[in-house]
């Protein structure tokens, strides 16, 4: 078994709450991670794009009074399936893995 | 609206972010919604961290992230799909080539044949088309390859193995026809020596004025130790290299006793007869295998399935990745090119 981390399981996991457009969804992350995730705002951009692509985010330009449009991003069905298999993935990695270390009560996340 | 110069490092990392797109390869419209919402983000992040002057907003942009890394990804993340779907149809082109030939038939793994430099050209573009390093599909096809023709020859044909290392699969139905084949061969094979060796007492100098038997003639010529082989093997004179006969006495005699051009007529004997100990070998095995359990079959189907299969494979992995290669490179170029080629023709806003 291996789990790859990806900026992908970040992204999804930020939108679960809502609709958000880039800079919140960066900000989220951070908030939620309180710093510990370390990962240049920008690298985000690409992989909501392909998500997009993919269908798993829908996106629409909003307009803002006196500022430009931001592009808002939502989760779809699919989006919520594909962040429940990045969980699912996550807490077995984190299970098999506290085992073999001996540290089963830090993996119960 | 921010300090000027807060706006000019916005600016500047807008248009480095354009730049680095267009030397991705990205399209313009895309390149159009890319810059947009950077510039969405770069607003916002300089306005909560309420940056005012040069070194604050360059503090935000290095939170925000390169503007080269950006479009190196964004440059990925567009050939990706590409890279998911490509080879396995050559799982399709490995099967037809060797249905093509019929399962019982392996000459198509001997010969340069139209269907391997087709197949090497197709491997080649499935390569260039996945960009990247191609393996471990190759292994799946060949396992599958090799368990299927395995499986096929041990329930239906019968292995020859020749003293060469060769193994030969032929057909249950058709190992009578081969061991009739074969023996005809041997028997064409020993009267091609006698006739070598009648051909060695005639061609001497000093028999010049005695008749020549039709056999050793070719028109007003005669036929050389080779050509008389060949000919006891039932091949054609007109499909004989013309090589193979000579115009007058003198030559003959000069290719009869060995000081010719060509093999004498020891050299001749010598590949008649290794060919009758190969066919030899060949009979006492067919005759061997048949009375083998199933399991012995399959065993040596296998190892001839898999020597076959090694070298395709190796075959296919190179040309595969020879494609990717190619890419890379074409890649590189293309970004060097680009690189080079762009002006600061990317308007700000």
């Amino acid at each position: 078994m291996a789990y790859k981390p990806e900026i992908e399981a970040l992204v999804l996991g930020a939108l679960r709450e809502g609709p958000l457009h880039g800079y919140r969804i960066a900000a989220a992350i951070k908030a939620k991670s309180e710093g510990v995730l370390k990962l240049g705002d920008n690298q985000i951009y690409p992989i909501l794009h392909r998500l997009e692509e993919e269908g798993l985010v829908s996106a629409e330009w909003q307009t803002q009074l006196g500022k430009p449009a931001r592009k808002v991003y939502a989760l779809t069905a699919s989006g919520s399936g594909r962040l429940e298999t990045h969980k699912k993935n996550w807490l077995e990695y984190v299970s098999t893995f506290s085992s073999v270390i001996g540290a089963e009560g830090v993996g119960n996340v | 609206m921010f300090e000027q110069n807060v706006q000019f490092e916005i600016d500047l990392y807008i248009r480095n972010l354009g730049q680095e797109l267009d030397v991705q390869g990205l399209s313009p419209n895309r390149i159009e919604e890319i810059v947009r919402e950077a510039r969405c983000h770069l607003d916002e992040a300089m306005e909560c961290a309420g940056a005012k002057n040069a070194t604050d907003a360059r503090r935000v942009l290095a939170e925000f992230g390169k503007a080269k890394r950006m479009a190196a990804q964004h440059g990925a993340e567009m050939n990706r799909p590409r890279k998911e779907k490509f080879l396995w149809p050559a799982a399709v082109l490995l099967f037809l080539m060797t249905f093509h030939e019929g399962f019982w038939t392996t000459h198509i793994w001997y010969y340069v044949t139209v269907s391997l430099w087709v197949g090497s050209a197709l491997f080649f573009w499935f390569g260039f088309r996945g960009r990247k390093p191609i393996v471990s599909q190759f292994v799946v096809c060949m396992v599958a390859f090799v368990a299927v023709q395995t499986a096929w020859n041990t329930a239906l044909t019968v292995p020859t193995v020749f003293t060469s290392g060769e193994i030969l699969p032929v057909g249950i139905r058709e190992v009578e026809h081969e061991t009739a084949l074969l023996q005809q061969t041997q028997t064409k094979l020993e009267a091609g020596v006698t006739e070598i060796q009648q051909g060695m007492r005639l061609f001497t100098e000093s028999n010049k004025d005695r008749a020549v038997p039709s056999t050793f003639r070719y028109g007003t010529g005669y036929w050389v130790p080779e050509g008389i082989r060949e000919l006891q093997l039932s091949i054609p004179a007109s499909e004989l290299h013309p090589s193979l006969h000579v115009g007058t006495w003198e030559e003959a005699v000069k290719e009869w006793t060995g000081k010719g051009n060509f093999a004498g007529p020891v050299d001749a004997i010598r590949i008649s007869r290794a060919d009758q100990s190969m066919i030899r070998s060949g009979f006492e095995n067919l005759a061997w295998i048949q009375h083998q359990p199933i399991t012995v079959r399959a065993a040596i189907a296998y190892i001839a399935s898999l020597r076959r299969a090694g070298v395709y494979l190796a075959l296919a992995l190179v040309t595969a990745n020879s494609g990717w290669l190619f890419w890379q490179l074409t890649y590189l170029l293309r970004v060097s090119r680009r690189r080079r080629g762009i002006q600061a023709r990317f308007e700000i806003g």
